[in-house]
Protein backbone atom coordinates (compact mmCIF):
# COMPACT_ATOMS: atom_id res chain seq x y z
CA UNK A 1 0.00 0.00 0.00
CA UNK A 2 2.03 2.88 -1.26
CA UNK A 3 -0.76 5.74 -1.40
CA UNK A 4 -1.21 4.42 2.39
CA UNK A 5 -0.10 7.62 4.95
CA UNK A 6 -0.85 5.39 8.04
CA UNK A 7 -1.52 1.69 8.52
CA UNK A 8 -2.01 -1.02 11.08
CA UNK A 9 -0.92 -4.65 10.60
CA UNK A 10 -2.18 -7.37 12.84
CA UNK A 11 -2.82 -4.64 15.40
CA UNK A 12 -3.75 -6.37 18.50
CA UNK A 13 -4.06 -4.97 22.48
CA UNK A 14 -6.15 -6.14 24.94
CA UNK A 15 -6.53 -5.13 28.90
CA UNK A 16 -6.56 -8.44 30.74
CA UNK A 17 -9.46 -10.31 29.31
CA UNK A 18 -10.54 -7.28 27.42
CA UNK A 19 -9.76 -7.81 23.64
CA UNK A 20 -10.30 -4.11 22.57
CA UNK A 21 -8.15 -4.46 19.39
CA UNK A 22 -8.24 -7.90 17.22
CA UNK A 23 -6.09 -8.87 14.56
CA UNK A 24 -6.92 -4.81 12.87
CA UNK A 25 -5.36 -4.06 9.63
CA UNK A 26 -6.32 -0.66 8.54
CA UNK A 27 -5.30 1.52 5.77
CA UNK A 28 -5.30 5.16 5.51
CA UNK A 29 -5.40 6.08 2.24
CA UNK A 30 -3.26 9.91 1.85
CA UNK A 31 -5.23 12.73 1.82
CA UNK A 32 -8.36 11.45 2.58
CA UNK A 33 -11.28 11.86 4.90
CA UNK A 34 -11.20 8.31 6.62
CA UNK A 35 -14.59 7.69 9.21
CA UNK A 36 -13.67 5.03 11.57
CA UNK A 37 -16.85 3.75 12.76
CA UNK A 38 -18.09 1.52 15.60
CA UNK A 39 -19.99 1.32 18.06
CA UNK A 40 -19.28 2.05 22.30
CA UNK A 41 -16.47 -0.09 22.94
CA UNK A 42 -15.75 -1.01 19.83
CA UNK A 43 -11.97 0.00 20.20
CA UNK A 44 -11.52 3.10 18.05
CA UNK A 45 -10.17 4.97 20.31
CA UNK A 46 -7.93 2.60 21.51
CA UNK A 47 -6.40 2.21 17.82
CA UNK A 48 -6.35 5.51 18.13
CA UNK A 49 -4.37 5.87 21.53
CA UNK A 50 -1.94 2.62 19.64
CA UNK A 51 -1.66 5.47 16.04
CA UNK A 52 -0.17 7.98 18.57
CA UNK A 53 2.46 5.18 20.66
CA UNK A 54 0.26 6.78 23.74
CA UNK A 55 -0.31 2.99 24.32
CA UNK A 56 1.81 -0.46 23.12
CA UNK A 57 0.18 -3.27 21.01
CA UNK A 58 0.47 -6.93 22.13
CA UNK A 59 1.32 -7.53 18.38
CA UNK A 60 1.19 -6.44 15.40
CA UNK A 61 2.21 -3.16 14.12
CA UNK A 62 1.27 0.45 13.24
CA UNK A 63 3.15 2.05 10.18
CA UNK A 64 3.30 6.31 9.71
CA UNK A 65 4.28 7.55 6.92
CA UNK A 66 5.79 4.50 5.42
CA UNK A 67 7.97 3.77 8.77
CA UNK A 68 7.56 1.14 11.19
CA UNK A 69 6.72 2.28 14.61
CA UNK A 70 5.51 5.69 16.12
CA UNK A 71 8.87 8.03 16.24
CA UNK A 72 8.80 11.08 17.47
CA UNK A 73 9.53 12.64 14.17
CA UNK A 74 6.59 10.90 13.09
CA UNK A 75 4.46 12.12 16.05
CA UNK A 76 6.06 15.60 14.55
CA UNK A 77 3.81 15.23 11.11
CA UNK A 78 0.48 13.98 13.81
CA UNK A 79 -1.58 16.32 15.25
CA UNK A 80 -4.46 14.64 17.66
CA UNK A 81 -7.29 14.97 19.95
CA UNK A 82 -8.59 11.51 21.85
CA UNK A 83 -11.21 11.88 23.92
CA UNK A 84 -11.90 15.00 24.62
CA UNK A 85 -9.81 18.09 24.53
CA UNK A 86 -6.69 18.55 26.62
CA UNK A 87 -7.04 21.87 28.25
CA UNK A 88 -5.11 23.79 30.79
CA UNK A 89 -7.81 25.67 32.54
CA UNK A 90 -6.28 28.37 34.62
CA UNK A 91 -4.29 29.16 31.17
CA UNK A 92 -5.81 31.61 28.40
CA UNK A 93 -6.98 29.49 24.71
CA UNK A 94 -3.93 31.18 23.43
CA UNK A 95 -1.55 30.43 26.17
CA UNK A 96 -2.55 26.58 25.80
CA UNK A 97 -1.90 26.75 22.26
CA UNK A 98 1.54 28.69 22.99
CA UNK A 99 2.75 25.67 25.21
CA UNK A 100 1.44 22.95 22.30
CA UNK A 101 3.11 24.76 19.82
CA UNK A 102 6.49 25.35 21.86
CA UNK A 103 6.20 21.71 22.32
CA UNK A 104 6.00 21.26 18.41
CA UNK A 105 8.39 23.63 17.27
CA UNK A 106 5.04 25.57 15.47
CA UNK A 107 5.51 28.86 13.94
CA UNK A 108 3.90 30.99 16.94
CA UNK A 109 2.20 33.06 14.14
CA UNK A 110 -0.09 30.17 13.14
CA UNK A 111 -2.08 30.67 16.65
CA UNK A 112 -3.96 33.56 15.66
CA UNK A 113 -4.60 31.96 12.07
CA UNK A 114 -5.91 28.90 14.08
CA UNK A 115 -8.09 31.24 16.44
CA UNK A 116 -9.41 32.95 13.39
CA UNK A 117 -10.41 30.09 11.27
CA UNK A 118 -11.67 28.32 14.44
CA UNK A 119 -13.96 31.41 15.81
CA UNK A 120 -12.38 31.55 19.39
CA UNK A 121 -10.65 35.45 18.50
CA UNK A 122 -12.46 36.67 20.82
CA UNK A 123 -12.27 34.43 23.64
CA UNK A 124 -8.56 33.83 22.79
CA UNK A 125 -7.44 35.75 26.51
CA UNK A 126 -9.96 34.20 28.64
CA UNK A 127 -9.20 31.56 30.89
CA UNK A 128 -9.73 28.40 28.95
CA UNK A 129 -12.00 26.95 32.33
CA UNK A 130 -14.35 29.41 31.69
CA UNK A 131 -15.29 28.10 27.76
CA UNK A 132 -18.02 26.04 26.81
CA UNK A 133 -17.28 22.99 25.93
CA UNK A 134 -17.36 23.73 22.34
CA UNK A 135 -15.06 26.10 22.43
CA UNK A 136 -12.93 23.55 24.53
CA UNK A 137 -13.72 21.43 21.76
CA UNK A 138 -12.64 23.76 19.25
CA UNK A 139 -9.36 24.67 21.10
CA UNK A 140 -8.51 21.24 21.22
CA UNK A 141 -8.80 21.10 17.73
CA UNK A 142 -7.20 23.92 17.17
CA UNK A 143 -4.30 22.61 18.81
CA UNK A 144 -4.75 19.46 16.83
CA UNK A 145 -4.01 21.64 13.63
CA UNK A 146 -0.82 23.57 14.95
CA UNK A 147 2.61 22.58 13.43
CA UNK A 148 0.35 21.56 9.63
CA UNK A 149 0.45 18.31 10.67
CA UNK A 150 -0.24 15.99 7.66
CA UNK A 151 -2.11 13.89 9.62
CA UNK A 152 -4.57 14.76 11.86
CA UNK A 153 -6.39 12.20 14.47
CA UNK A 154 -9.56 12.99 15.99
CA UNK A 155 -11.50 10.89 18.24
CA UNK A 156 -15.30 11.65 18.33
CA UNK A 157 -14.61 15.42 17.59
CA UNK A 158 -18.21 16.41 17.62
CA UNK A 159 -19.16 14.99 20.82
CA UNK A 160 -21.10 17.74 23.26
CA UNK A 161 -21.41 19.68 20.14
CA UNK A 162 -24.65 21.62 19.36
CA UNK A 163 -26.35 20.85 15.79
CA UNK A 164 -25.31 24.28 14.50
CA UNK A 165 -21.38 23.12 15.91
CA UNK A 166 -21.24 19.81 14.49
CA UNK A 167 -22.11 20.92 11.06
CA UNK A 168 -19.32 23.79 11.77
CA UNK A 169 -16.96 21.40 12.61
CA UNK A 170 -18.11 18.66 9.94
CA UNK A 171 -17.80 21.68 6.70
CA UNK A 172 -13.96 22.36 8.51
CA UNK A 173 -12.74 19.07 8.78
CA UNK A 174 -13.79 18.04 5.29
CA UNK A 175 -12.09 21.12 3.85
CA UNK A 176 -8.88 19.84 5.43
CA UNK A 177 -7.72 17.83 2.69
CA UNK A 178 -7.86 20.58 0.03
CA UNK A 179 -6.52 23.39 2.13
CA UNK A 180 -3.54 21.86 3.64
CA UNK A 181 -3.06 18.65 1.89
CA UNK A 182 -4.06 16.95 5.47
CA UNK A 183 -4.91 13.47 5.97
CA UNK A 184 -8.19 13.62 8.55
CA UNK A 185 -8.66 9.78 10.49
CA UNK A 186 -11.78 10.75 12.55
CA UNK A 187 -13.73 8.43 14.67
CA UNK A 188 -17.45 7.87 15.21
CA UNK A 189 -20.19 6.18 16.45
CA UNK A 190 -22.79 7.56 14.19
CA UNK A 191 -22.18 6.94 10.63
CA UNK A 192 -24.90 9.56 9.51
CA UNK A 193 -22.70 12.53 11.40
CA UNK A 194 -19.58 11.52 8.98
CA UNK A 195 -21.02 9.86 5.97
CA UNK A 196 -21.18 13.06 3.96
CA UNK A 197 -17.55 14.14 4.83
CA UNK A 198 -15.83 10.71 4.52
CA UNK A 199 -14.23 9.40 1.50
CA UNK A 200 -13.01 5.74 2.87
CA UNK A 201 -14.67 4.18 6.23
CA UNK A 202 -13.25 1.44 8.03
CA UNK A 203 -15.75 -0.13 10.71
CA UNK A 204 -15.00 -1.36 13.81
CA UNK A 205 -16.90 -4.10 15.56
CA UNK A 206 -15.67 -5.55 18.76
CA UNK A 207 -11.90 -4.80 18.27
CA UNK A 208 -12.20 -6.71 14.62
CA UNK A 209 -12.41 -4.76 11.38
CA UNK A 210 -16.01 -5.65 9.63
CA UNK A 211 -15.75 -3.30 6.73
CA UNK A 212 -13.17 -0.88 4.63
CA UNK A 213 -13.96 0.64 1.68
CA UNK A 214 -16.07 3.23 0.05
CA UNK A 215 -19.01 4.51 0.72
CA UNK A 216 -19.99 2.92 -2.36
CA UNK A 217 -18.45 -0.66 -1.57
CA UNK A 218 -20.22 -0.41 1.57
CA UNK A 219 -23.32 0.05 0.01
CA UNK A 220 -22.73 -2.34 -2.63
CA UNK A 221 -21.60 -4.99 0.30
CA UNK A 222 -25.85 -5.25 1.09
CA UNK A 223 -27.72 -7.37 -0.69
CA UNK A 224 -30.96 -5.80 -1.99
CA UNK A 225 -34.67 -6.78 -0.22
CA UNK A 226 -37.72 -7.27 -2.35
CA UNK A 227 -40.79 -5.69 -0.21
CA UNK A 228 -44.33 -6.83 -0.91
CA UNK A 229 -47.82 -6.13 0.25
CA UNK A 230 -50.61 -8.27 -1.23
CA UNK A 231 -53.80 -9.70 0.14
CA UNK A 232 -53.04 -12.76 0.60
CA UNK A 233 -49.52 -12.97 2.58
CA UNK A 234 -49.67 -16.73 3.54
CA UNK A 235 -50.21 -17.95 0.19
CA UNK A 236 -48.00 -14.75 -1.35
CA UNK A 237 -44.58 -16.15 1.37
CA UNK A 238 -45.55 -20.15 -0.23
CA UNK A 239 -45.22 -19.38 -3.71
CA UNK A 240 -42.11 -16.95 -2.68
CA UNK A 241 -40.41 -20.35 -1.03
CA UNK A 242 -41.02 -22.46 -3.92
CA UNK A 243 -39.66 -20.35 -5.94
CA UNK A 244 -36.90 -20.35 -3.19
CA UNK A 245 -36.39 -16.93 -1.64
CA UNK A 246 -36.78 -17.04 1.64
CA UNK A 247 -39.58 -14.70 2.89
CA UNK A 248 -40.62 -12.82 6.35
CA UNK A 249 -43.42 -11.30 6.87
CA UNK A 250 -43.10 -7.98 9.24
CA UNK A 251 -45.19 -5.92 11.51
CA UNK A 252 -46.27 -3.60 9.05
CA UNK A 253 -47.69 -6.62 7.35
CA UNK A 254 -44.47 -6.27 4.25
CA UNK A 255 -43.13 -9.12 2.89
CA UNK A 256 -39.49 -9.31 2.86
CA UNK A 257 -37.22 -11.30 1.23
CA UNK A 258 -33.68 -11.05 0.02
CA UNK A 259 -33.40 -11.46 -3.44
CA UNK A 260 -29.80 -10.76 -5.48
CA UNK A 261 -30.04 -8.02 -7.94
CA UNK A 262 -30.46 -10.05 -10.70
CA UNK A 263 -34.33 -11.03 -9.70
CA UNK A 264 -37.10 -10.56 -11.74
CA UNK A 265 -39.65 -8.55 -9.88
CA UNK A 266 -41.98 -8.24 -12.89
CA UNK A 267 -42.00 -12.44 -13.37
CA UNK A 268 -42.85 -12.63 -9.50
CA UNK A 269 -45.60 -9.94 -9.95
CA UNK A 270 -46.49 -11.74 -12.74
CA UNK A 271 -46.79 -14.95 -11.02
CA UNK A 272 -48.41 -13.99 -8.19
CA UNK A 273 -51.49 -11.90 -10.40
CA UNK A 274 -51.61 -15.15 -12.07
CA UNK A 275 -52.96 -17.20 -8.50
CA UNK A 276 -55.43 -14.49 -8.23
CA UNK A 277 -53.27 -12.42 -6.00
CA UNK A 278 -53.91 -8.50 -5.89
CA UNK A 279 -50.66 -6.82 -5.60
CA UNK A 280 -50.61 -3.49 -3.49
CA UNK A 281 -47.14 -2.98 -3.19
CA UNK A 282 -44.19 -4.41 -5.17
CA UNK A 283 -40.35 -3.03 -4.95
CA UNK A 284 -36.61 -3.98 -4.32
CA UNK A 285 -35.17 -2.35 -1.71
CA UNK A 286 -31.44 -1.38 -1.26
CA UNK A 287 -30.65 -0.47 1.97
CA UNK A 288 -29.38 2.89 3.40
CA UNK A 289 -25.68 3.26 4.17
CA UNK A 290 -26.70 3.53 8.06
CA UNK A 291 -28.57 0.29 7.66
CA UNK A 292 -25.48 -1.28 6.34
CA UNK A 293 -23.51 0.21 9.16
CA UNK A 294 -26.10 -1.07 11.32
CA UNK A 295 -26.45 -4.51 10.17
CA UNK A 296 -22.22 -4.60 9.93
CA UNK A 297 -22.10 -3.81 13.51
CA UNK A 298 -25.27 -6.15 14.95
CA UNK A 299 -23.55 -8.94 16.64
CA UNK A 300 -25.08 -11.71 14.73
CA UNK A 301 -24.21 -10.90 11.63
CA UNK A 302 -20.77 -10.98 11.93
CA UNK A 303 -19.46 -13.89 11.42
CA UNK A 304 -21.10 -13.40 7.89
CA UNK A 305 -18.78 -10.54 7.10
CA UNK A 306 -15.66 -11.84 8.09
CA UNK B 1 17.86 15.70 25.35
CA UNK B 2 16.46 17.29 22.40
CA UNK B 3 13.73 19.28 23.71
CA UNK B 4 14.50 19.88 26.81
CA UNK B 5 14.46 23.31 27.08
CA UNK B 6 11.20 23.61 25.09
CA UNK B 7 9.93 21.20 27.51
CA UNK B 8 10.92 22.72 30.65
CA UNK B 9 10.21 26.06 29.77
CA UNK B 10 6.37 24.70 29.12
CA UNK B 11 6.92 23.68 32.52
CA UNK B 12 7.12 26.85 34.35
CA UNK B 13 4.71 28.52 32.08
CA UNK B 14 2.01 26.22 32.70
CA UNK B 15 2.03 27.30 36.67
CA UNK B 16 1.02 31.14 35.80
CA UNK B 17 -1.72 31.24 37.92
CA UNK B 18 -1.26 28.47 39.64
CA UNK B 19 -0.36 28.45 43.60
CA UNK B 20 3.29 26.53 42.96
CA UNK B 21 4.88 30.26 42.98
CA UNK B 22 3.27 31.67 46.42
CA UNK B 23 3.38 27.85 48.00
CA UNK B 24 7.15 28.71 47.11
CA UNK B 25 7.25 31.75 49.47
CA UNK B 26 4.52 31.00 52.17
CA UNK B 27 5.87 27.78 53.34
CA UNK B 28 9.05 29.51 54.71
CA UNK B 29 7.39 32.79 55.06
CA UNK B 30 5.46 30.95 57.99
CA UNK B 31 8.33 29.46 59.12
CA UNK B 32 9.84 33.28 59.37
CA UNK B 33 6.67 34.40 61.43
CA UNK B 34 6.28 30.96 63.48
CA UNK B 35 9.85 32.10 64.81
CA UNK B 36 9.16 35.35 65.97
CA UNK B 37 6.07 34.56 67.97
CA UNK B 38 7.17 31.27 69.31
CA UNK B 39 10.51 33.47 70.30
CA UNK B 40 8.69 36.72 71.65
CA UNK B 41 5.89 35.15 73.23
CA UNK B 42 7.78 32.37 75.15
CA UNK B 43 10.74 34.91 76.52
CA UNK B 44 12.83 32.25 74.41
CA UNK B 45 16.41 33.05 75.01
CA UNK B 46 18.77 32.46 72.54
CA UNK B 47 22.28 31.97 74.05
CA UNK B 48 24.50 32.02 70.89
CA UNK B 49 24.35 31.66 66.86
CA UNK B 50 24.43 28.04 66.77
CA UNK B 51 21.47 27.81 68.62
CA UNK B 52 19.45 30.52 67.05
CA UNK B 53 20.19 28.38 63.49
CA UNK B 54 18.65 25.15 64.71
CA UNK B 55 15.83 26.75 66.18
CA UNK B 56 15.01 28.05 62.88
CA UNK B 57 15.04 25.30 60.86
CA UNK B 58 13.94 22.47 62.98
CA UNK B 59 10.47 23.59 61.85
CA UNK B 60 11.20 23.97 58.55
CA UNK B 61 13.12 20.98 58.09
CA UNK B 62 11.17 18.16 59.73
CA UNK B 63 7.60 19.34 58.91
CA UNK B 64 7.41 22.03 56.25
CA UNK B 65 9.94 20.31 53.36
CA UNK B 66 7.99 17.33 53.55
CA UNK B 67 5.03 19.15 53.29
CA UNK B 68 5.71 21.58 50.48
CA UNK B 69 7.62 18.77 48.22
CA UNK B 70 4.36 16.64 48.83
CA UNK B 71 2.41 20.00 47.69
CA UNK B 72 4.23 20.78 44.67
CA UNK B 73 4.79 17.67 43.19
CA UNK B 74 1.11 16.83 43.47
CA UNK B 75 0.43 20.26 41.92
CA UNK B 76 2.85 19.78 39.26
CA UNK B 77 1.83 16.13 38.09
CA UNK B 78 -1.86 17.31 39.42
CA UNK B 79 -1.79 19.66 36.41
CA UNK B 80 -1.85 16.68 33.73
CA UNK B 81 -3.71 14.24 36.24
CA UNK B 82 -6.94 16.66 35.91
CA UNK B 83 -6.93 17.89 32.51
CA UNK B 84 -6.36 15.33 30.70
CA UNK B 85 -2.96 16.39 30.06
CA UNK B 86 -0.84 13.19 29.76
CA UNK B 87 -2.33 12.24 26.46
CA UNK B 88 -1.58 15.22 25.10
CA UNK B 89 1.96 16.42 26.22
CA UNK B 90 2.59 12.89 24.70
CA UNK B 91 1.19 12.71 21.81
CA UNK B 92 3.85 15.51 21.12
CA UNK B 93 6.97 15.72 19.07
CA UNK B 94 8.92 15.75 22.81
CA UNK B 95 9.87 11.70 24.27
CA UNK B 96 8.63 11.17 27.99
CA UNK B 97 11.83 11.12 29.50
CA UNK B 98 12.06 14.54 28.10
CA UNK B 99 8.97 15.72 30.22
CA UNK B 100 10.09 13.52 33.51
CA UNK B 101 13.13 15.29 33.51
CA UNK B 102 11.63 18.68 32.73
CA UNK B 103 8.81 18.42 35.33
CA UNK B 104 11.30 17.12 38.25
CA UNK B 105 13.82 19.84 37.36
CA UNK B 106 11.07 22.04 37.73
CA UNK B 107 10.03 20.41 41.78
CA UNK B 108 13.43 21.22 42.10
CA UNK B 109 13.62 24.72 41.03
CA UNK B 110 10.85 25.30 43.35
CA UNK B 111 12.10 23.93 46.14
CA UNK B 112 15.10 25.95 45.55
CA UNK B 113 13.35 28.97 45.53
CA UNK B 114 11.74 27.87 48.68
CA UNK B 115 15.06 27.49 50.47
CA UNK B 116 16.53 30.75 48.86
CA UNK B 117 13.73 32.46 50.74
CA UNK B 118 14.05 30.83 53.64
CA UNK B 119 17.96 31.72 53.95
CA UNK B 120 16.95 35.09 53.13
CA UNK B 121 14.54 34.79 56.27
CA UNK B 122 16.97 33.68 58.60
CA UNK B 123 19.26 36.45 57.76
CA UNK B 124 16.52 39.27 58.43
CA UNK B 125 15.04 37.45 61.97
CA UNK B 126 17.45 38.89 64.35
CA UNK B 127 16.87 42.24 62.95
CA UNK B 128 13.46 41.88 63.32
CA UNK B 129 14.01 40.51 66.73
CA UNK B 130 15.78 43.25 67.76
CA UNK B 131 13.76 45.32 67.24
CA UNK B 132 11.16 43.72 68.88
CA UNK B 133 13.15 43.72 72.41
CA UNK B 134 14.51 40.39 71.96
CA UNK B 135 18.43 40.30 72.90
CA UNK B 136 20.13 38.60 70.27
CA UNK B 137 23.33 36.68 71.02
CA UNK B 138 26.37 39.10 70.68
CA UNK B 139 29.14 38.84 67.90
CA UNK B 140 28.09 38.38 64.09
CA UNK B 141 26.04 35.76 62.98
CA UNK B 142 27.23 32.46 61.23
CA UNK B 143 25.72 33.73 57.77
CA UNK B 144 28.30 31.41 56.34
CA UNK B 145 27.65 28.58 58.27
CA UNK B 146 23.99 29.28 57.55
CA UNK B 147 24.44 29.32 54.02
CA UNK B 148 26.54 26.12 54.06
CA UNK B 149 23.72 24.34 56.50
CA UNK B 150 21.35 25.16 53.72
CA UNK B 151 23.19 24.06 50.46
CA UNK B 152 23.68 20.79 52.87
CA UNK B 153 20.00 20.21 53.57
CA UNK B 154 18.92 21.21 50.09
CA UNK B 155 20.63 18.15 48.51
CA UNK B 156 19.71 15.85 52.35
CA UNK B 157 15.77 16.88 50.53
CA UNK B 158 16.38 15.88 47.13
CA UNK B 159 15.25 12.24 48.01
CA UNK B 160 12.07 13.16 49.35
CA UNK B 161 11.68 14.81 46.53
CA UNK B 162 12.20 11.68 44.17
CA UNK B 163 9.98 9.91 46.06
CA UNK B 164 6.85 12.09 46.10
CA UNK B 165 7.30 12.87 42.49
CA UNK B 166 7.17 9.16 41.57
CA UNK B 167 4.22 8.92 43.72
CA UNK B 168 2.74 11.99 42.92
CA UNK B 169 2.94 11.20 38.91
CA UNK B 170 1.58 7.52 39.65
CA UNK B 171 -1.24 8.66 41.88
CA UNK B 172 -3.51 11.27 41.37
CA UNK B 173 -5.36 11.49 44.14
CA UNK B 174 -4.20 14.47 46.44
CA UNK B 175 -5.19 12.62 49.08
CA UNK B 176 -1.72 9.34 48.34
CA UNK B 177 0.74 12.79 48.22
CA UNK B 178 -0.42 14.23 51.35
CA UNK B 179 -0.89 11.18 53.40
CA UNK B 180 2.73 9.77 51.99
CA UNK B 181 3.72 13.21 53.21
CA UNK B 182 2.28 12.79 56.76
CA UNK B 183 3.09 8.88 57.20
CA UNK B 184 6.60 9.85 56.65
CA UNK B 185 7.03 12.75 58.62
CA UNK B 186 5.31 10.74 61.84
CA UNK B 187 7.03 7.74 60.76
CA UNK B 188 10.35 9.96 61.06
CA UNK B 189 9.42 11.24 64.67
CA UNK B 190 8.67 7.97 66.14
CA UNK B 191 12.06 6.36 64.67
CA UNK B 192 14.42 9.35 66.23
CA UNK B 193 14.92 7.18 68.79
CA UNK B 194 15.99 3.65 67.24
CA UNK B 195 19.13 3.13 65.53
CA UNK B 196 17.19 2.56 62.27
CA UNK B 197 15.45 6.29 62.50
CA UNK B 198 18.41 7.96 60.90
CA UNK B 199 17.68 5.88 57.55
CA UNK B 200 14.43 6.70 57.03
CA UNK B 201 14.63 10.12 54.42
CA UNK B 202 12.38 12.34 55.76
CA UNK B 203 14.99 12.38 58.84
CA UNK B 204 17.69 13.65 56.43
CA UNK B 205 16.95 17.25 55.95
CA UNK B 206 17.70 17.81 59.80
CA UNK B 207 20.28 15.24 60.26
CA UNK B 208 22.06 16.53 57.34
CA UNK B 209 22.46 19.51 59.69
CA UNK B 210 22.13 18.30 63.32
CA UNK B 211 23.33 15.32 62.99
CA UNK B 212 26.07 13.52 65.25
CA UNK B 213 29.47 12.01 64.00
CA UNK B 214 29.74 11.36 60.24
CA UNK B 215 25.82 11.30 60.22
CA UNK B 216 25.54 14.19 58.30
CA UNK B 217 27.48 13.22 55.52
CA UNK B 218 26.41 10.45 55.67
CA UNK B 219 22.44 12.11 54.88
CA UNK B 220 23.30 13.86 52.61
CA UNK B 221 25.17 11.24 50.32
CA UNK B 222 22.53 8.72 51.18
CA UNK B 223 19.63 10.94 49.76
CA UNK B 224 21.59 11.93 46.59
CA UNK B 225 21.96 8.22 46.03
CA UNK B 226 18.24 7.65 46.81
CA UNK B 227 16.90 10.37 44.90
CA UNK B 228 18.91 9.17 41.97
CA UNK B 229 17.88 6.04 42.12
CA UNK B 230 14.02 7.12 42.74
CA UNK B 231 14.10 8.96 39.81
CA UNK B 232 16.08 6.69 37.22
CA UNK B 233 13.66 3.57 38.90
CA UNK B 234 10.41 5.78 38.78
CA UNK B 235 11.31 7.23 35.12
CA UNK B 236 12.17 3.81 33.49
CA UNK B 237 8.68 2.28 35.12
CA UNK B 238 6.62 5.91 34.39
CA UNK B 239 7.27 6.54 31.28
CA UNK B 240 6.81 3.13 30.33
CA UNK B 241 3.29 3.03 31.23
CA UNK B 242 0.12 2.99 29.31
CA UNK B 243 -1.59 6.60 29.13
CA UNK B 244 -5.02 5.83 29.30
CA UNK B 245 -6.63 8.88 30.90
N1 LIG C 1 -7.51 1.40 30.02
C1 LIG C 1 -8.37 0.41 29.86
N2 LIG C 1 -8.49 -0.55 30.80
C2 LIG C 1 -9.34 -1.57 30.63
N3 LIG C 1 -10.12 -1.72 29.56
C3 LIG C 1 -10.05 -0.81 28.59
C4 LIG C 1 -9.17 0.29 28.69
N4 LIG C 1 -9.31 1.05 27.56
C5 LIG C 1 -10.23 0.43 26.81
N5 LIG C 1 -10.68 -0.69 27.42
C6 LIG C 1 -11.68 -1.63 26.89
O1 LIG C 1 -11.41 -1.86 25.53
C7 LIG C 1 -12.60 -1.86 24.77
C8 LIG C 1 -12.50 -0.82 23.68
O2 LIG C 1 -12.52 0.46 24.26
P1 LIG C 1 -12.38 1.79 23.41
O3 LIG C 1 -12.28 2.92 24.37
O4 LIG C 1 -11.27 1.63 22.45
O5 LIG C 1 -13.75 1.84 22.63
P2 LIG C 1 -14.37 2.98 21.71
O6 LIG C 1 -14.66 2.36 20.41
O7 LIG C 1 -13.49 4.17 21.71
O8 LIG C 1 -15.72 3.29 22.44
P3 LIG C 1 -16.52 4.68 22.64
O9 LIG C 1 -17.36 4.88 21.41
O10 LIG C 1 -17.39 4.41 23.82
O11 LIG C 1 -15.53 5.76 22.87
C9 LIG C 1 -13.72 -1.65 25.75
O12 LIG C 1 -14.26 -2.89 26.07
C10 LIG C 1 -13.05 -1.03 26.94
O13 LIG C 1 -13.72 -1.40 28.12
MG1 LIG D 1 -13.72 6.15 22.37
Amino acid sequence: MPDAIAATHRLYRSFGRTIAVDNLSLSIPVRSVYAFLGANGAGKTTTLRLFLGLLRPDSGSVSLFGQSGVSRAARSRIGALIEGPSVYPHLTGRENLRLTARLRRSDTKQIALLLDMLELTAAADRRAGGYSLGMKQRLGLAAALLGEPDLVILDEPTNGLDPRGIEQMRTFIRSLPERFGTTVLISSHLLAEVEQIATTVGIIHRGRLVFEGSKADLHAQMEPRLVLVTNQPTVTMEILRSQNLEAHLNDQGQIQAVVTSAVDAAAINRRLVERGIDVAHLSIVRPSVEESFLALTADTKTERIS
Amino acid sequence: MTGFAAALTCEVVKLRRTVALLLAVAAPATVFVLNILAITAGNVAIPNWVAYGFRYVVLWALFMVPMLIATQTALIAGLEHANGGWKHLFAQPVTRGVVYTAKLATVILLLFVSYVVMYAGMLLLPTVLTSLGVEMPPGPMLWQDYLLGFGKMFVASLALVAIHFVVAWRWSSFAVAIGVAIAGTFGGLFQTGSKYGKWFPWQWPLSSTNGTGDWPETAIWASLILAVTVATIGGIWLTRRDVTI
